[in-house]
């Protein structure tokens, strides 16, 4: 017992050692130190997820009963690495140039963003992948069951318990650093950096007790060739039938298991690194697999009749009393475990909640993509519980299977399953005329067939299918065994099964393809993916210009974060001539914005939510020239006819703005010697008529004195206070002024602004002061100033029953800090933002007061302060953002 | 380049034909032909590797990467 102390402990700092190095590396990429974190050496090491604890203890158990056919399970995948020229650099460029985030992305991506197949490929993939999860709780439980020194049956309440702890360890961990933040490109640097880790013990374990079999009890290479010739796997015994379909299904499955795919194409941080995991992986592979065959064969001869072949890695140094040595293999398995269940778990869970939740949550919710909150929160929440349910599956499925030999198959069926995407993925890859209905049919064919003559026997005869059904057939249909499908008998089952599901996929992807017809957004599509090296571009295919900026403001912020959502529209807008967060709504913007979306919820629902706003794709003119070849030039010209075209209609209403904003200024000016005449006018008129008074009226009383003098003296004041107003402003405005920089923090000149407005009791006002400590060196009472204004602006005009202030300090661009106030009011109406800042505009007529020189002058004193003041749209209430550059920010209080 | 995974599966189709023969091949031969096999293929691929690297990187062609090509 003391051991399985000791174990407990090792296991326990382990997995302390893997959530630290999780932390660090998270730590490090949010400091911008991505570089190390992406190298093609980490890259490489995550691929070697595949190598689970099937693979860790069962290659052993493989290679005991079954003598070199292992080995397939390997060389598939070489195979795929080594011609990484041909499948793999096509799907990583594909996988770049339109996010996609998992294999049922990619496929829906590919046959028209289709949400059916979406559904389709994450329900096979989740149904493929539970018994694979099961399988690794079972591997760790019966490895610490060894240790334990009870027997598998004796320890069968323990091993529960392992399972249950493994399970929940493994969800936190996942949860953790799997849904940390929605990433736009679905990117988990702990995750990875802590499989890679993972993937170094793995290797360095197997390798130990390897060298340990060979040299330290068999006395070197030579005598151990001898010792395998002698052994009962000592001569070559293969169906040439099971080793060249193994190396095919191995080979499919390394494409297509959603783990594979996670790490092989939605982590891939730069397409160059498959040059390096072209050769390293293999090599990472064959030394996985190198010392197999001697721990088996020393396993056989040494270990007592009846043990477990599948944990010879551990009994085996364990029987030598290398406590040390076994305790490393412990965690090797342990290690090849624990990665793919967290990564398996992430892969589903981002199709779930990508492919399932959000498109019911889009059509439940209607009108959905224009309503106000954050989306985020929904997605990352759908995740973290998809996680939970995959892990849980799992382990239901590892209870009530009951552990034991009906497990051990099921690696090979979980790599049929998932095998059945292949005929759809590399067609989409390669074949133009691939069709959504093909795709469609053929999946559901070879899943069907991969049921009935795989996943169903694998029960056991008798347990869901009858033995009669494996003698006649059901109904005594007889060419309908699950073994011999078409009355075609005496093929290994395995063997069988394979040629039958994928033969009959593929024929009828390929027939029904054949005779339906693509729609316009699959041709677009299928041009895209099959010829990404030619365009990387993707053509358009939103028509546009009917589109709500704002709407689809309001969205991505929900799905980005308000922060990359404004500053992927500042972007846009800037990209076109435009000042503000609101960009015309042109194809090109379109299709960014919903790249990006794709990113973080999947092309097909980033697809549906833009629709909801735009309202209908439509596919042009330049689409199609990516698709038609033969009359491009003819189309190319028109094309570049109806771009300019539409740059002049964008330039004529740019021009008509301009206009527009010109005759406004001027009504305005207009207004303004109106309205100053009027408010010098008043308190001058009042001056005179009270200062009359006291000249020509004789007995006043002292307190009627008093009061007539009082009253001349604040309307002097008000005159005064506006006269200052204009000349300070033409200060600003002639650049005549000095700017009186000092040190201060945010957090003294907002709670200055607020005193000096009022405080909080005419307006309540929400601050976070955590985020306020961060020093300064400006001009603190030019920016209290400007705070001032703001502040009181809100506390004339927002209109809510019940106003209130939020004051938002975030990190803004180039290293500055953005402060904004968003109150709870109507806001300023659209056609009125672009002239709150100019002199004397007014929003409403209703009586307020003030000249309207208040903003203009916050403007002005931006600029001089190297920074700007904007209004927000789309806050949900008047909104206006104070931006500091970086060099206004001093790192000491 | 693209003719290595046809050369590999070639060469590890040949185990196939084993099963022909009248006498057992030993598991020795048999685990030393497999390994040599990949040996092989690793080795080829490295060297590809390493010539893909340097066309991009004398043709000045990028291959999408953010900095100079990687040397192995």
């Amino acid at each position: 017992m003391a051991t399985l102390n000791v174990l407990v402990a090792v296991c326990l700092a382990y997995v302390a050692l893997l959530f630290g190095v999780a932390f660090m590396a998270e730590r490090a990429a949010l400091r911008g130190r991505v570089k190390w974190l992406r190298s093609p050496v980490v890259y490489t090491l995550s691929l070697s997820i595949y190598c689970t604890a099937w693979t860790f203890y069962g290659a052993v158990g493989y290679a005991a009963r079954s003598g070199l056919e292992y080995l397939t399970i390997y060389i598939g995948p070489t195979l795929i690495m080594v011609g990484w020229w041909w499948v793999l650099r096509k799907m990583v460029r594909v996988g770049r140039a339109q996010r996609v985030t998992s294999i049922a992305d990619l496929i829906s991506s590919r046959y028209g963003k289709s949400t059916i197949l979406a559904i389709l490929v994450t329900t096979m993939a989740v149904a493929g992948t539970t018994p694979y999860i099961a399988l690794q709780l079972q591997s760790v439980t019966l490895s610490f069951a060894a240790f334990a020194g009870t027997t598998e049956i004796a320890g069968v309440g323990n091993s529960r318990w392992t399972a249950l702890w493994v399970a929940v360890g493994l969800t936190l961990f996942t949860i953790l650093f799997g849904t940390r933040n929605l990433d736009a490109n679905e990117r988990h640097h702990g995750v990875v950096m802590a499989i890679a880790l993972e993937a170094v013990v793995k290797l360095f374990a197997l390798l130990a007790v390897g060298v340990f079999v060979v040299w330290g009890m068999s006395g070197g290479v030579g005598a151990m060739l001898e010792q395998i010739d002698a052994s009962d796997i000592g001569s070559w015994q293969m169906q040439g039938g099971r080793w060249a379909g193994l190396i095919f299904l191995s080979a499919a499955a390394f494409l297509t298991l959603p783990r594979m795919f996670q790490v092989l194409v939605v982590e891939n941080e730069n397409e160059d690194h498959l040059r390096l995991a072209s050769w390293a992986f293999p090599t990472y592979l064959m030394l996985m697999s190198l010392f197999v065959v001697p721990i088996a064969v020393v396993g056989l001869a040494r270990l007592p009749q009846g043990a477990n072949p599948d944990l010879f890695v551990l009994t085996v140094p364990l029987s030598q009393g290398q406590t040390g040595l076994a305790m490393l293999s412990f965690l090797g398995g342990f290690s090849s475990a624990t990665s793919m269940v967290i990564v398996a778990a992430i892969a589903l869970s981002t199709m779930v909640s990508n492919h399932i939740v959000m498109p019911i949550w889009l059509r439940v919710a209607y009108g959905g993509a224009k309503m106000s909150g954050d989306v985020r929160n929904l997605v990352l929440f759908s995740r973290r519980v998809a996680i939970a349910v995959v892990v849980l599956m799992g382990y239901i499925y590892y209870r009530f299977s009951g552990g034991g030999a009906a497990l051990a198959a099921i690696g090979l069926v979980s790599f049929a399953g998932v095998a059945q995407f292949l005929p759809a993925m590399l067609g989409g890859l390669f074949w133009r005329g691939a069709t959504r209905t093909g795709a469609i049919m053929g999946l559901i064919t070879g899943f069907a067939v991969w049921t009935w003559s795989m996943l169903l026997p694998s029960f056991g005869t008798g347990e869901i299918l009858s033995p009669q059904v494996f003698e006649a057939g059901p109904w005594g249909l007889g060419w309908l065994r699950p073994h011999a499908l078409f009355g075609i008998d005496g093929l290994d089952p395995l063997v069988h099964a394979i040629l039958w599901s994928m033969s009959l996929n593929t024929l009828v992807f390929v027939a029904v393809s054949l005779g339906s017809f693509p729609s316009p957004l699959e041709r677009l599509q299928g041009a895209q993916f099959v010829d990404v090296f030619l365009h990387s571009a993707r053509p358009q295919s939103w028509s546009g210009g009917v589109a709500q900026s704002e709407d689809l403001l309001i969205m991505a912020q929900r799905i980005l974060g308000p922060i990359e959502a404004q500053a992927l529209f500042r972007r846009a807008a800037s990209k076109q001539g435009l000042v503000g967060y609101l960009p015309e709504p042109v194809p090109d913007f379109l299709n960014e914005l919903e790249r990006e979306l794709s990113g973080s919820v999947g092309a097909a629902t980033a697809h549906a939510m833009v629709g909801q706003i735009v309202g209908g794709a439509s596919v042009s003119v330049k689409d199609l020239m990516a698709v038609a070849d033969e009359t491009a030039q003819m189309m190319e010209y028109s094309s570049q006819l109806e771009i300019k075209s539409e740059e002049l209609t964008r330039t004529a209403r740019q021009l008509r703005e301009a206009n527009e904003k010109l005759t406004a200024l001027s009504v305005q000016k207009d207004a303004f010697l109106s309205q100053i005449s009027h408010e010098l006018r008043t308190p001058m008129t009042s001056i005179r008529a009270f200062s009359e008074i006291l000249r020509d009226t004789d007995g006043l009383r002292s307190a009627e004195k008093a009061k007539y003098a009082s009253i001349i003296h604040d309307e002097a004041v008000r005159l005064t206070r506006l006269l200052d107003d204009l000349l300070d402003l033409s200060v600003l405005e002639s650049g005549q002024v000095n700017m009186n920089m000092r040190r201060g923090t945010l957090k003294d000149i907002l709670d200055h602004a607020m005193a000096a407005a009022g405080g909080g009791k005419a307006l309540p006002v929400q601050r976070n002061r955590e985020n306020e400590h961060i020093g300064l060196w400006t001009d603190l009472d030019r920016l209290a100033q400007v705070f001032i204004n703001l502040i009181a602006n809100a506390q004339k005009y927002c209109d809510a029953s019940q106003p209130e202030l939020r004051i938002l300090v975030k990190p803004g661009q180039a290293g500055g800090i953005d402060v904004d106030f968003v109150d709870n009011g109507s806001g300023i109406p659209h056609d009125r933002q672009e002239m709150v800042f100019e002199k004397f505009a007014r929003v409403s007529d209703q009586g307020a007061g003030g000249a309207g020189l208040g903003l203009a002058i916050c403007r002005e004193i931006m600029v001089r302060l190297g920074g700007r003041i904007t209004y927000l749209p789309g806050q949900g209430g008047g909104a206006f953002r104070v931006s500091l550059p970086g060099e206004a920010l001093t790192t000491s209080a | 380049m693209r003719l290595l995974p046809l050369l590999g599966v070639g060469l590890w189709a040949v185990p196939l034909l084993w099963n022909a023969r009248a006498r057992e091949t030993p598991m020795s031969h048999a685990v030393l032909y497999v390994f040599g096999v990949w040996l092989l293929l690793v080795v080829a691929a490295g060297i590809m590797a390493v010539m893909i690297g340097r066309r991009n990187s004398d043709t000045g062609e990028p291959g999408e990467a953010d900095g100079p090509a990687m040397r192995f």
